[in-house]
């Protein structure tokens, strides 16, 4: 299935978590955080979130900046 | 020793915020970090990317024991703002947010409007709210009535270190204010650093004036001086600005020996 992540279509298999979607990518759980559809999802809920056909999500991270 | 900080409820002895932007690598920010004796630091949320690399900038500073000041930057108004103190409170486990609203790509100049509608809504939330505003006097007001931590304002736009253009209202912010004021933008040496702090500023914040210099972590260096001398000279008490001159030595009694 695909999903929207960060502006870009991408292939996830069927009911991936947000977790494993993550980790798949490097992202660490500390200095980052995770929305679906402009809604934060709380880290706590990584686990048990399920990735779903067409679902925009948005991964953020804290950079350098004044 | 000086008196310390208190800033968002936690005490610092140190008089500096440091910007974490444009250094040349993570390894030269945490060093001008500790050069500096900085103990907080700002940084800004960015969508994740190809470039991304897990915990680049943030380890190195919390293994300093820097308290992370995350900033809204990007944000074109109040929702965008929100949405990115949202963001960085889940990614960091801090209510700390520093709103940076500022539309105008060419003298980042932030938008008071926005700004006051974004600080409205994340005091409301729990928020430690520090905004980025330009030097005036009765926004600051405004906001302090809001519950926000401290206010930011500019002493000249962002990295063009042009120093305190906005002196004279800076001196109008600090003698009426409530609540902290961090001179932030502009700083462009050790000397504005020093003069923000010897008129009463509590703090001061700076990214380009160390990042962009020579040597970056030397030139941090001098900015920790620089703090330390800007605090030691406000609680000692400047001597009163004269028009005309006072005589330090007694010239009149040696000129009268003379002449006999």
């Amino acid at each position: 299935m695909q999903i929207i992540y960060n502006h870009e279509t991408v292939e996830v298999p069927e009911g991936q978590t947000l977790k494993d979607f993550l980790a798949a990518r490097g992202v660490a759980t500390y200095g980052c955080a995770a929305a679906c559809n402009e809604e934060i999802i709380p880290k706590t809920m990584w686990e048990s979130f399920t990735l779903k056909e067409g679902m925009k999500l948005d991964v953020f991270s804290l950079v350098a900046g004044g | 020793m000086t008196e310390k900080l208190v800033l968002g409820g936690k005490e610092f002895t140190n008089r500096l915020i440091i910007g974490t932007g444009k250094y040349a690598s993570a390894q030269q920010l945490a060093e001008a970090c500790k050069a500096s004796g900085a103990q907080i630091a700002t940084m800004a949320v960015k969508r994740v990317d190809a470039e991304y690399h897990s915990d680049e900038i943030v380890k190195p500073l919390k293994d300093l024991g820097i308290t992370f000041m995350p900033n809204t930057s990007g944000a074109k108004n109040a929702k965008e703002a929100v949405f990115a103190a949202r963001l960085s409170r889940e990614a960091l486990g801090t209510d700390w947010i520093k709103v940076e609203i500022h539309p105008d790509v060419r003298y980042l100049l932030p938008d008071p409007v926005e700004t006051f509608e974004a600080c409205k809504t994340l005091c409301a939330e729990g928020f430690k709210v520090f905004p980025y505003i330009n030097a005036d006097p009765v926004l600051c007001k405004r906001l302090e009535e809001l519950g926000v931590q401290a206010v930011m304002p500019l002493g000249s736009p962002i990295g063009s270190a042009k120093g305190l253009e906005t002196l004279a209202m800076l001196k109008i912010i600090i003698a009426q204010s409530h609540v902290p004021v961090v001179v932030d933008a502009g700083i462009g040496s050790p000397s504005e650093c020093a003069l923000a702090l010897e008129l009463g500023a509590d703090a001061v914040m700076a990214n380009t004036a160390i990042a962009a210099a020579g040597d970056p972590v030397a030139m941090a260096a001098a900015f920790k001086l620089a703090q330390d001398a800007g605090r030691r000279a406000y609680e000692a008490g400047l001597a009163a600005v004269n028009e005309t001159a006072r005589p330090t030595s007694p010239m009149e009694a040696f000129l009268k020996e003379a002449m006999k």
